[in-house]
């Protein structure tokens, strides 16, 4: 009675034991992503796309790329995650990129068990399509919107861009409104962001005030290279609120001094 | 459970079963992983040298054996990951050595028939060991580079079925198959594996064996 006791009782314990399927298949342990192409958008944004061949032997938990000005980018350079896939595809989109450089991509995934990284692809040459500005504006005019009004200006002044530090400055007149407009970089074609005036604008950022009030300013900064001394700039829109919704939009040329 | 204690109980099992003859063999296995070792290491030969108390013409039999095996690592490197934030994702590696495994076991067979000069038996045992994990990882900005060794003492249970051919007076080889349950002391790590073996016997001389002869 003992012995059938001292094989019962193991066998017993071994059949509800270890009968969980183990994964073995090395070869699938990870996900396979390949980085599939990187597009220049016509407003100097671009586009990287990559594409998960397979997930790997349990499920996808992140995707994204990373992106350096060296053959193939570490994870961590300038990574982005995504947060969905299209099918088997991924996209993501970096901005304010600098057409001096030439720029690597690499798409990784990573699932439970743990991660993996494709290829490099590369691009130069980034820089904004220069018919790319969403607005057809008039030159050298600033239009000034508030809920009872719209008035057109013409500059009576603009400043040359100046060079202060590590900011490019231009300053503006029209009928009694001034605005200053700071890029964190020597403003070539792009798309810059508009920050915050305590916020320091790096790459393509820009800060703006008007009338020198501090405000929270919201829009984009259109620059075109018209040749290596003038840029032209538009603001299709930019939105602030004081007492009342406003708004302006211009465009006008500016030069190096 | 201290550890001598239980050796002291496999042995005080293995050695009070009634014997009438005493075989000696050795046993070479593929030991397939299972469990937490499963996903890390590769399938790896085991090594037993095992004492049975014989009745080949009984129904029961008790074995007592000591065993090694040292099982490499499925990959070379592991590409693991930590998280920073939401979704920052912090690429790392793991690297293992290979595992060794030492263990001893007692296990009781039970005859389920005999013809001739073949035996089918199905058996049950505990298993007693001692295993050493090492490896070496880290995760960038998350971990520096460590290395890591991990000592664990194993205990579990194994059970299987096991064909037996007399192929001389002296000699049985035999085949098996044995799922070997394992679990570190503190029940949080998994050693189980399963293995497929063949062995030879040497069976020594006996009064029983005399008598026959």
């Amino acid at each position: 009675m003992n012995r059938i006791v001292f094989i019962l009782i193991p066998v017993l314990v071994l059949l509800f034991s270890g009968c969980a399927k183990v994964d073995r298949d090395v070869d699938n342990f990870y996900p396979k992503v390949r980085t599939t192409n990187v597009t220049v958008l016509p407003n100097g944004d671009v586009r990287v796309t990559g594409e998960i061949i397979s997930e790997g032997t349990t499920p996808l938990s992140f995707a994204g790329f990373c992106m350096d000005t060296l053959p193939n980018p570490r994870m961590l350079s300038n990574q982005v995650s995504v947060d969905s896939l299209y099918g088997n595809t991924f996209t993501a989109t970096y901005k304010a990129l600098e057409k001096s450089y030439t720029y690597y991509f690499r798409a990784w995934a990573a699932n439970q068990k743990g991660y993996a990284i494709g290829g490099d692809v590369s691009v130069s040459n980034v820089t904004m399509d220069s018919t790319f500005i969403p607005c057809t504006l008039p030159i050298d005019t600033l239009t000034l919107v508030t809920p009872s009004s719209a008035k057109n200006y013409k500059y009576r002044e603009i400043s040359n861009i100046e060079q202060l530090g590590f900011e490019w400055r231009i300053d503006l007149y029209a009928g009694t409104s001034s605005i200053e407009i700071v890029f964190g970089r020597r403003p070539t074609s792009g798309v810059y962001r508009i920050v915050h005036q305590n916020e320091e604008p790096k790459g393509f950022a820009a800060s703006i005030m008007i009338d020198n009030i501090i405000q929270d300013y919201n829009g984009d900064i259109y620059v075109r290279e018209i040749d290596a001394n003038t840029i032209e700039v538009a603001i299709c829109k930019i939105e602030w609120h004081d007492l009342y919704e406003r708004s302006l939009r211009t465009k006008f040329r500016a030069s190096y001094q | 459970m201290n550890q001598r204690l239980i050796i002291l109980l496999l042995l005080a099992v293995s050695l009070g079963h009634r014997c009438s003859a005493i075989d000696v063999g050795l046993k070479f296995s593929q030991l397939r992983p299972r469990g937490d070792i499963g996903e890390t290491y590769d399938r790896g030969i085991s090594y037993e040298l095992l004492l049975a108390a014989d009745h080949w013409d009984d129904k029961w039999r008790a074995t007592i054996g000591l065993g090694y095996t040292k099982l490499n690592p499925l990959l070379d490197t592991f590409f693991i990951y930590g998280v920073k934030g939401e979704k920052t994702i912090l690429p790392g590696y793991n690297t293992y050595e290979a595992l060794p495994m030492k263990y001893l076991y007692i296990e009781e067979h039970f005859r389920l028939f005999k013809i001739k000069n073949f035996s089918f038996y199905a058996g049950a045992g505990l298993m007693l060991g001692h295993t050493t994990v090492k490896q070496s990882y880290a995760i960038e900005e998350m971990i520096i580079s460590k290395d890591g060794s991990i000592d664990y003492m194993i205990v579990g249970l194994r059970g299987g079925l096991q064909a037996a051919y007399r192929v001389a007076k002296r000699f049985i080889v035999t085949a098996d198959v044995r799922h070997n349950a394992l679990v570190d002391q503190e029940w949080t790590f998994s050693f189980t594996n399963r293995t497929i073996g063949l062995g030879i016997l040497y069976r020594f001389n006996t009064k029983n064996d005399e008598d026959n002869e």
